[in-house]
């Protein structure tokens, strides 16, 4: 065995080591990069040279840079993700229609409508005041408006979801595509024989995690490390192809289908449910409940006031006090918003006579809707929002912590521990400085040899 | 456990932002005053608050109601204080005029008339732009004076204003032109629905004139049909001859109270004769039928107009004849109404005092539970702020001697 072996050994050893420093380095580099795994060297010894049944080592190579990656807490990760996005859309929206109400406070629909239904205790008190008769009128209209504010507000924020849900499937049909270029690049790196594709995988975990923020999806992967998506049950993408989705709406409600409309995503989790399920179900809900007190107010208000005589000469009846209701829009007649004394309120035409007033009055405390009285069915429907809300702050702050947990879960697994990391720099430096000790070693045996001559 | 430096980042950005989002809390419940500022902050809560703001709301009102209405008995107290005045006036000039000489019947008149004056313009006097003995009736003066007599401008000034004071309760609070000025017969007690069809109940009652002649009211129910009678009433002279007489037709519910007087709501009927100046308003508003024997009672308030009674006295003593005895006693009945109808009002309005006191207990209660529901406990706020503000503070001072620091600072 020549001298010329210990230049071999330390070059190969230096080679390594060096290498061994550059994936370090990279490490350190992305140690606050929070998509990134860290990679970690596996050092092999050369092929030993045998001779006489003598197996001389032949130094160290790199033999691989393995990428330190726990699945089972992506797949986890991400399926909080879906939960987490979900609860925090809906969190968004239904704090966006919650301050509509501008509950519990005096400017809320329910002290609105009582102090509706009060002023007409108030005008029973004196029936020909046109004060008393203006502030019944005036009272009404603000209980209009806010109703109308409510409602249109709720219209408003449906309108926007559509936008947002629609920019969303856009956000996923753009993600889709970037990870079929990255599967496929993937499937050719390990095809042809597995050139570094960490980064690669970095990347692509990443999209796919966004992608689980938008909407459910099922991830699985074939031998040549290919991820092959579905979303909602419809096949997304693959190596070869990408679905295009696309967002439509069908009688009311939105759906998110694939571009020919063959297909339509059954969505359960994500930030697009949580729009689709505050657009279909959840606002129509609300405007509901808005319609059925609305409604109560004016059947109820106008049933009165048509048997009542108005304050005029002679006296008027049959006469609406509401106009018509649609939509939120609870319309006062005109006529009688200029003429306050066309309200209605005496039973026998007399002047001072109230007993339509007191009775419009009394509404309020009629068991009118369901058992409940108008403004009890008003308080439901606004706590009800408010659990609604409620459930899911309190959803969003569970799903925080889990994901919180799995984030640390990752980092201790995939994350770059800087001292870690400064310990290898420390190792692999001592390694080659050691290398290229030998290699002044080997250089002085080959000296002293030399001399010799 | 391996511990990354992304990690110590992490739990450090998670806790401080809990702390934030705890210190938020705590700014906003102490700057607002209240715990529940939004719906979401306590569902349950939220849905209380509304109610105890809307019982709340409602109490106030009823509160307000009471204030009007107390002003307005207030101003009948009066009105009715200056009425009995006058009359009191009037019974002591009619009872000198005994002694007086025939010549001097007409100064007593001259001093009728203006008292007659007066009890007019009391009984027409207004509070708040409402008629105090108007009844519901608001289009023109109750009382008018019309040549030589003051006729009620329409038999509609019997209307009650009733206000709501609670809830379920209402509560009268005028005293009508028709129970303080027009005579009434009221009848209650029951029908026995035992009763064969054409079987009849009669009564029969004293009533006067406003001369002070006396008439004979008889009345008599006629069972027609199951809870159906026929009400026919007749006032006859002493000479039995009919003065007036008049069918109406009665129908009780199930439940035994009048439903319906010639098939409309029940209201008071009006006995009405110009030739004698009788005017008697007729209330059967109260009879029931049941199962047991028949028996009507009978209560009279009035013998006759007093307006008219007081006119015929005054024409008379412009004619020199004095006020018979039935004259006096009608002017003596109408001055112990006014009293009985001044004591009504005072009741009502201790009545509605004591509900007044009633609803202002009960808002002090609704006050402190919205209280207890909506508003912070502010020491125990502060507490709680001071706790979370101390946290954070902890968070900065340990994330920065913490996160700082890597083996490369003692390398």
């Amino acid at each position: 065995m020549s001298v010329n072996k210990l230049f071999d050994i330390s070059r190969t050893s230096l080679a390594a080591y060096q290498k061994a420093l550059t994936v370090t380095s990279n490490n350190i580099a992305n140690a606050n990069n929070p998509n990134y795994s860290r990679q970690r060297v596996v050092l092999a010894t050369e092929i030993p040279d045998i001779r006489a049944k003598i197996a001389f080592g032949s130094g160290v190579r790199l033999d691989s840079i393995v990428r330190v990656k726990s699945e089972i807490t992506e797949t986890q990760i991400r399926t909080y993700n879906q939960s987490y996005s979900f609860a925090d859309k809906q969190s968004t929206i239904l704090g966006q229609i919650e301050s509509l109400l501008s509950e519990p406070s005096e400017l809320g629909l329910s002290n609105l409508m009582n102090n509706f239904f009060n002023t007409w205790d108030e005008l029973a008190v004196n029936p020909t005041s046109v004060p008393l008769r203006n502030n019944v009128v005036q009272t009404a209209q603000q209980m209009a408006t806010k109703l109308e504010n409510i409602y249109s507000g709720m219209s408003r924020i449906k309108s926007d979801l559509k936008g947002e849900g629609s920019e969303l499937v856009e956000q996923l049909n753009g993600l889709t595509e970037q990870i079929r270029v990255l599967n496929r690049q993937v499937y050719e790196a390990n095809a042809t024989g597995g050139s570094s594709i960490n980064d690669l995988l970095d990347k692509r975990d990443q999209l796919v995690n966004e992608l689980s923020q938008l909407a459910n999806i099922n991830v699985s992967y074939d031998e040549f490390n290919v991820a092959n998506i579905s979303i909602g049950g419809v096949f997304a993408v693959d190596r070869i192809q990408s679905t295009q989705f696309k967002l439509t709406e069908e009688s009311g409600k939105i759906k998110v289908t694939t571009e020919d409309g063959a297909a339509s995503l059954t969505l359960n989790g994500g930030a697009l449910y949580g729009i689709s399920k505050a657009y279909n179900q959840q606002i129509p809900d609300y405007q509901s409940d808005l319609d059925t007190v609305a409604t109560a107010i004016y059947e109820q208000v106008n049933n009165l006031h048509q048997t009542g005589y108005s304050n005029t000469e002679p006296p008027s009846t049959n006469l609406k006090f509401f106009d018509s209701y649609s939509s939120g829009v609870l319309k006062l007649n005109s006529t009688l918003v200029d003429n306050v004394n066309l309200i209605a309120i005496s039973e026998d035409g007399t002047s001072g006579n109230n007993s339509i007033a007191l009775a419009i009055a009394k509404i309020q405390d009629g068991n009118l809707i369901d058992g409940v009285t108008i403004s009890e069915k008003y308080s439901n429907f606004v706590s009800g929002l408010g659990n609604d809300k409620r459930v899911q702050e309190q959803n969003l702050e569970s799903y925080e912590l889990v994901l919180n947990q799995l984030e640390i879960q990752k980092s201790e697994y995939s994350g770059v521990s800087v001292d870690e990391e400064m310990i290898n720099v420390l190792k692999f430096q001592r390694s080659y400085d050691a290398s290229a000790k030998l290699i002044r070693v080997a250089d002085e045996i080959l000296q002293t040899l030399l001399q010799m001559v | 456990m391996r511990v990354t430096d992304r990690i110590l980042q992490q739990s450090f950005l998670y806790n401080l932002e809990k702390h934030k989002v705890d210190l938020q809390t705590r700014q906003e419940q102490i700057t607002t005053g209240s715990k529940v500022n939004r719906p979401s902050d306590s569902p349950s809560g939220a849905s209380r608050i509304l109610r105890l703001q809307n019982q709340l709301g409602g109490l106030n009102t009823f509160q307000k109601n009471i204030d009007n209405a107390q002003s307005s008995l207030e101003a009948s107290v009066l009105s009715l204080g200056g009425i009995g005045s006058e009359i009191q006036d009037i019974l002591v000039n009619m009872a000198s005029i005994n002694n007086a000489a025939v010549t001097d019947l007409n100064s007593y008149a001259t001093k009728l008339e203006m008292s007659i004056e007066s009890i007019m313009n009391f009984a027409n006097s207004k509070f708040d732009g409402q008629y105090l003995f108007g009844g519901t009736n608001n289009s023109a003066d109750p009382f008018v004076k019309s040549g030589s007599t003051i006729n009620s401008s329409s038999n509609n000034i019997g209307g009650e204003q009733k206000i709501r004071v609670s809830t379920n309760i209402s509560q009268k609070i005028n005293i009508t032109g028709s129970e303080l000025f027009f005579p009434s017969v009221k009848q209650s007690g029951n029908l026995d629905s035992g009763m064969a069809v054409n079987d009849t109940t009669t009564t029969s009652e004293k009533i006067l004139d406003p001369d002070g002649n006396e008439y004979d009211l008889n009345i008599t129910y006629t069972k027609t049909a199951a809870n159906s009678y026929t009400l026919d009433y007749d006032v006859v002279d002493s000479n039995s001859n009919s003065i007036t007489s008049s069918s109406h037709a009665l129908v009780f519910g199930v439940d035994g109270a009048l439903s319906s007087i010639d098939g409309s709501s029940p209201t008071s009927i009006f006995i009405e004769d110009s030739s004698t100046g009788i005017k008697i308003n007729f209330d059967v508003k109260s009879l029931t039928e049941s199962a047991s024997t028949s028996s009507i009672y009978t209560k009279k308030t009035q013998q006759a107009d007093i307006f008219k009674t007081l006119i015929s006295v005054k024409e008379g003593l412009q004619n020199g004849i004095k006020p018979s005895a039935n004259q006096i006693q009608i002017i003596e009945e109408f001055s112990q109404h006014v009293i009985n109808k001044t004591t009504d009002a005072g009741s009502i309005m201790n009545k509605l005092s004591s509900t007044y006191d009633l609803l202002n207990n009960q808002t002090i209660e609704l006050q402190e539970l919205l209280s207890s529901e909506r508003d912070v406990d502010i020491a125990e706020a502060i507490m709680e702020l001071n706790n979370t503000q101390f946290n954070l503070d902890m968070s900065y001072k340990i994330s920065s001697m913490i996160l700082p620091k890597s083996l490369m600072d003692f390398l």
